[in-house]
C-alpha cells in the first residue's frame, strides 16, 4: 500500500474514532463545567443509547429514526435523573455525587442486561452507509467518513449554540458563577437541568452511532467512560475545545498506536495524560480553579 | 456497650468465633477484613486529609503484585513478601504523591485516576513479569520464618489477616492522633490558613499519601496469598471508585467506619448476588437512596444515634 | 515595594519600615492596597518589584508557611479557620506549629501536651475557654474573629499582621475587642494594623501610614495623621 493512501485512510479512521469519543467526553466536560461534578454514569448512558437505537431500528426499521430517537429518549431521562436524583444533593460535598453516580452506572447497565439480555446486538446501515468508497486508490467504509463528517458537525453546532445564541451564552455564564446568573434572575436549576439532559442525549448519540462499528455489548460503558476521562484530563475539565483537541489526541494515538506500538499504545495514553497534567495540572485548555 | 470496650469486644469477637464458623464464612471473613483495610488507608487521604483519590485501587495492585512476584520467584516467607509488598508500594507511591500532590480537586484525582490506569496497562502489557490478562496464578504461602506454618491454613491466614488489620488499625489511629495527623485535619479544613500558620501542606500531603499506600499496599500484599492470583483488574479504576463507595457508605475520617463500609459493601453484594441475578440493580439502588438520606455514612450514624440515646 | 495585576499597580512602590515594637497602622480607603500589602508581605502573593526584609533578613519570594516559620503570624480579612475542629483544637494547631515536635507520626507525646497548655493559655486569654469544645465553624462571628487572634498570638510571632480584626462586628463587640488587644499587645510584640475603624486605628497605633490608590500619602504619629489635608481629601473621595 502506499503510504499516503495509508496515512489518509489512517487519519480517518482516527477522525472517525475522535468523533465517537468526542460525543461522550463533551457531555462529560459540559456536565462538570456547569455542576462541579464527575458523572461516573455517563458510559451507561452511552450504552443505553447504543441499545435503545438498537430497538428503534428493530421496530422502525429506520436508521435515521435511531439515530434521532436514541438521544431524545436519553436526554429525556437524564431530565428526569437531575431533578429527581441530583437536585436534593448539590449542598452536599462531591462524594455524595460519587456514590449516586456510581450506583446510577450499576443500576443503568443492570437494567440494560435485564431487558436486553446478555448478547452482543448489531443493526443494519441503510444501503448510502452501507458500502464503502474509493479512497485513493483503496476501499473505504462510507460510514467511518460519515461518522467523522457528522462529528465536525455536530462540534461546530454546539459551539455556534454555546457561542451565538442567549441560551448558550447562559451556560457559559452558569458555569462561570452560578450565583450570579441566579441572582440575575435566572433559574439554574433548569439551566442545570438542560445541560445533564443534553450531556446524555449526545452520550447516547455516540452510542448509537458507536453500535455499527463494534455492536452494543454489556461492557460498552465501562471501556469508553475511561476514555472519556481521559479526553477531558488532557483537553481541561469543563473545556469544549479541550474536549475537541483531546478527542482528536486520543483517536490518533489509538488508531496510529494500535498500528506501530500495539504493546504500547495503552500505556502511552496514560503517559500522555500524566505528562500532561504534571505541567498543565488544569489541563491543556482548562481553568484553574 | 460503651464505645471504650466496642473495639476489644469486637477484636475478641474475631478471634473466639471463627474456628466454630464454616469454612466459606472464614473465607468470607477474610476478604472483607482485606478490604476493610483497604477501605481504611483510602480513608487517610479522603477523610482525614480531604484528597479524593480516584486511583487508590493503584496500591492495591502494587501490593499484591509485587508480594506474589516474591512469593512465586524467592524462597523468602510469608511475614517477610508482605512486609515487601506493602515497603514497595509505599516506595513507588513517593515519585508518584510527589507528582499528584502538584495538584488539588479534581485534577488531584484525575492525576491518581491516571497512574493507576497506567499501572494497570503495565500490568496487562508486560506479560513476562505481570502474566498480563491472566495475572499471576498459584502464589504459594511459603512457611517461616523460625519454622512456622500456622498461616498456611485457611483458618492459620485468616488470623494473619485479623493481626496485621488489627495492628495497622492502632498504627492508624496513632497517626491520626498525632500531631501530623492534627496538621492533615487543618490541611483538609483550610489549606490556606493551614499555611499562613506554617505548614507546608504539600510536604504533610506526601507524607500522607506514602503512609496510605503503605497500609493500602499490605491489603493488597495480604490478598496474593489469600486468592492465590493477582490479576490486572486490582489496578482498574473499578475498584477504585467501589473502595471510594466503601469510605462513603462507612463514613469518611472515622477509620472504623470504612471498614464497616467495606462489609457492608462485600457483603451486601454477595447476599443480593445470592437471592437474585439482578443484585447490581439493587445495590445500585441502595447507593442512590443512601445518599440521599443517611449523609453521615453507617458509622456517623451509629455514632449519632449513640450519642443522642 | 510594588504589586500590579496587568496595568493595574495595587500596590505601587510603597516603602515603608516598621521598628520592633511598635504597633503600625496602615489605613486607606476601599481599594487602596492594605491587603494586597498584608498578601505581599506573608508571601501569599509575588511581588512585582521591591523585597520585604524582616529582622534583616530578606523573607519575600518565600511562601506562607515558610514566612510563618521566621515569626510573622497573620490573620485573614476574612476570617480562616478549620471549622469543623474545635476551637481548643484550632488554637493547638497553631501552638503546635512551630514545636519541635510537630512532625511526630504516631501518637500525642509531648507535643500535644505543650500545645494543648498553650492553646488552654491563650483561650484564657480572649475569653474563649467556655467554647473550647464547640466546633470553630458554629461560634458567632465575633467569636470567630477573636479565636483567629489567638490563632495567630498562640504561634508566638514577633511580628503580628491583623487584618481588620473588629469587621463586621457590633459596637460592643468592637469595644471589647479594642480592649482585649490594647492588653494583648501591650508586651512590645511588633504589629501591622489593617483597619477601616478609626476608632481602633487611634486607640492602639502608635504610628500610621495611610495608603490611597497604591501609594503612600502621609506617614506619622496619629495626631499628625489626623490633621493631614492630604489624608482629609482621600477619605473623602476628592483625589480621584
Amino acid at each position: 500500500m502506499e503510504l499516503t493512501a495509508f496515512l489518509v485512510t489512517q487519519s480517518l479512521n482516527a477522525a472517525a474514532l475522535a468523533a465517537l469519543l468526542f460525543f461522550i467526553s463533551i457531555g462529560l466536560t459540559l456536565i462538570f463545567g456547569i455542576m462541579r461534578i464527575v458523572n461516573f454514569a455517563h458510559g451507561a448512558l452511552y450504552m443505553l443509547g447504543a441499545y435503545t437505537g438498537f430497538s428503534l431500528a428493530l421496530l422502525t426499521g429506520s436508521y435515521w429514526l435511531a439515530l434521532v430517537g436514541a438521544p431524545v429518549i436519553v436526554g429525556a431521562l437524564g431530565f428526569v435523573i437531575e431533578a429527581v436524583v441530583m437536585r436534593p444533593l448539590y449542598r452536599r460535598e462531591h462524594g455524595a455525587f460519587l456514590l449516586v453516580t456510581f450506583g446510577l452506572a450499576l443500576v443503568i447497565g443492570e437494567a440494560i442486561r435485564l431487558g436486553w439480555g446478555p448478547e452482543p446486538r448489531r443493526f443494519a446501515l441503510p444501503p448510502a452507509l452501507a458500502g464503502s468508497i474509493t479512497i485513493l486508490g483503496d476501499p473505504f467504509p462510507t460510514y467511518r467518513l460519515f461518522l467523522a463528517v457528522f462529528g465536525a458537525v455536530v462540534a461546530l453546532a454546539l459551539w455556534q449554540f454555546l457561542e451565538r445564541t442567549r441560551l448558550g451564552l447562559l451556560v457559559r455564564a452558569t458555569a462561570q458563577n452560578a450565583e450570579m446568573v441566579h441572582a440575575l434572575g435566572t433559574d439554574v436549576h433548569r439551566v442545570r437541568a438542560g445541560v445533564f439532559a443534553l450531556g446524555c442525549a449526545l452520550a447516547a448519540l455516540g452510542g448509537v452511532m458507536a453500535v455499527p462499528l463494534v455492536t452494543a455489548y454489556l461492557g460498552l460503558g465501562v471501556g469508553v467512560v475511561v476514555d472519556a476521562f481521559v479526553i477531558v484530563i488532557i483537553g481541561g475539565m469543563g473545556s469544549f475545545v479541550g474536549s475537541i483537541v483531546g478527542s482528536v489526541i486520543l483517536g490518533v494515538v489509538q488508531t496510529f498506536g494500535n498500528y506501530y506500538l500495539p504493546d504500547l499504545a495503552l500505556a502511552a495514553v496514560y503517559l500522555a495524560m500524566i505528562a500532561v497534567l504534571v505541567f498543565r495540572p488544569a489541563g491543556l485548555f482548562g481553568q484553574r480553579e | 456497650m460503651s464505645a471504650r470496650l466496642a473495639g476489644p469486644a469486637i477484636v475478641a469477637a474475631l478471634v473466639v468465633v471463627p474456628p466454630a464458623l464454616p469454612v466459606f464464612l472464614v473465607t468470607t471473613l477474610t476478604e472483607v477484613l482485606i478490604l476493610g483495610l483497604f477501605a481504611m488507608s483510602l480513608d487517610l487521604l479522603v477523610g482525614y486529609t480531604g484528597l479524593d483519590s480516584f486511583g487508590h485501587a493503584a496500591v492495591y495492585g502494587l501490593g499484591a503484585y509485587t508480594t506474589a512476584l516474591v512469593l512465586l520467584h524467592t524462597p523468602l516467607p510469608l511475614p517477610v513478601a508482605l512486609a515487601i509488598g506493602a515497603a514497595v508500594t509505599a516506595l513507588i507511591a513517593l515519585p508518584i504523591a510527589w507528582l499528584c500532590t502538584r495538584t488539588t480537586g479534581v485534577s488531584f484525582a484525575m492525576l491518581t485516576l491516571a497512574f493507576a490506569q497506567l499501572l494497570y496497562a503495565i500490568a496487562y502489557k508486560w506479560q513476562s513479569v505481570t502474566g498480563g490478562s491472566d495475572g499471576l496464578a498459584g502464589v504459594p504461602r511459603t512457611p517461616g520464618p523460625l519454622g512456622m506454618t500456622w498461616f498456611t491454613s485457611r483458618l492459620g491466614y485468616y488470623y494473619m489477616v485479623v493481626a496485621c488489620v488489627v495492628g495497622a488499625f492502632l498504627l492508624c489511629r496513632a497517626f491520626v492522633r498525632s500531631p501530623v495527623g492534627t496538621a492533615l485535619l487543618g490541611i483538609r479544613d483550610n489549606e490556606r490558613k493551614a499555611s499562613a500558620l506554617g505548614y507546608n501542606p504539600r510536604v504533610y500531603k506526601i507524607v500522607v499519601f506514602v503512609v496510605a499506600a503503605l497500609v493500602g499496599g499490605l491489603a493488597g500484599a495480604l490478598y496474593a496469598p489469600f486468592a492465590g492470583f493477582a490479576s490486572p483488574d486490582l489496578f482498574f479504576w473499578l475498584l477504585s471508585g467501589q473502595v471510594l463507595v466503601m469510605v462513603i457508605i462507612g463514613g469518611a475520617g472515622t477509620l472504623a467506619g470504612p471498614i464497616v463500609g467495606a462489609a457492608f459493601f462485600y457483603l451486601l453484594e454477595h447476599y443480593l448476588s445470592g437471592i437474585t441475578d439482578s443484585w447490581a440493580l439493587v445495590l445500585g439502588l441502595i447507593f442512590i437512596v443512601f445518599v440521599l438520606f443517611v449523609p453521615e455514612g453507617i458509622w456517623g450514624a451509629v455514632r449519632r444515634g449513640a450519642s443522642v440515646s | 515595594m510594588s504589586r500590579h495585576f496587568g496595568a493595574i499597580a495595587a500596590v505601587d512602590q510603597v516603602s515603608l519600615a516598621v521598628e520592633r515594637g511598635e504597633i503600625r497602622a496602615i489605613i486607606g480607603p476601599n481599594g487602596a492596597g492594605k491587603s494586597t500589602l498584608f498578601n505581599l508581605i506573608a508571601g501569599e502573593l509575588p511581588a512585582t518589584g521591591g523585597v520585604v526584609r524582616f529582622k534583616g533578613a530578606p523573607v519575600s519570594g518565600l511562601p506562607p508557611h515558610e514566612v510563618a516559620a521566621r515569626g510573622i503570624s497573620r490573620t485573614f480579612q476574612l476570617t480562616a479557620l478549620f471549622p469543623r475542629l474545635s476551637a481548643r483544637e484550632n488554637v493547638r494547631l497553631a501552638a503546635q506549629a512551630r514545636d519541635a515536635g510537630r512532625w511526630r507520626l504516631l501518637g500525642a507525646g509531648a507535643t500535644a501536651a505543650s500545645s494543648r497548655r498553650h492553646a488552654e493559655h491563650w483561650l484564657e486569654r480572649l475569653h474563649l475557654l467556655q467554647l473550647a469544645g464547640v466546633p470553630a465553624g458554629l461560634l458567632s462571628h465575633g467569636d470567630q474573629r477573636l479565636l483567629e487572634i489567638a490563632m495567630a498570638l498562640a504561634q508566638d510571632p514577633e511580628l503580628l499582621l491583623l487584618d481588620e480584626p473588629t469587621q463586621g462586628l457590633s459596637l460592643e463587640e468592637t469595644a471589647r475587642t479594642i480592649a482585649l488587644l490594647r492588653e494583648l499587645l501591650g508586651g512590645g510584640l511588633t504589629v501591622l494594623l489593617v483597619e477601616h475603624d478609626m476608632e481602633v486605628v487611634f486607640s492602639l497605633a502608635h504610628r500610621i501610614t495611610v495608603l490611597h490608590q497604591g501609594r503612600v500619602i502621609a506617614d506619622g504619629a496619629p495626631a499628625a495623621v489626623r490633621s493631614d489635608a492630604a489624608v482629609q481629601t482621600a477619605y473623602l473621595g476628592g483625589l480621584d
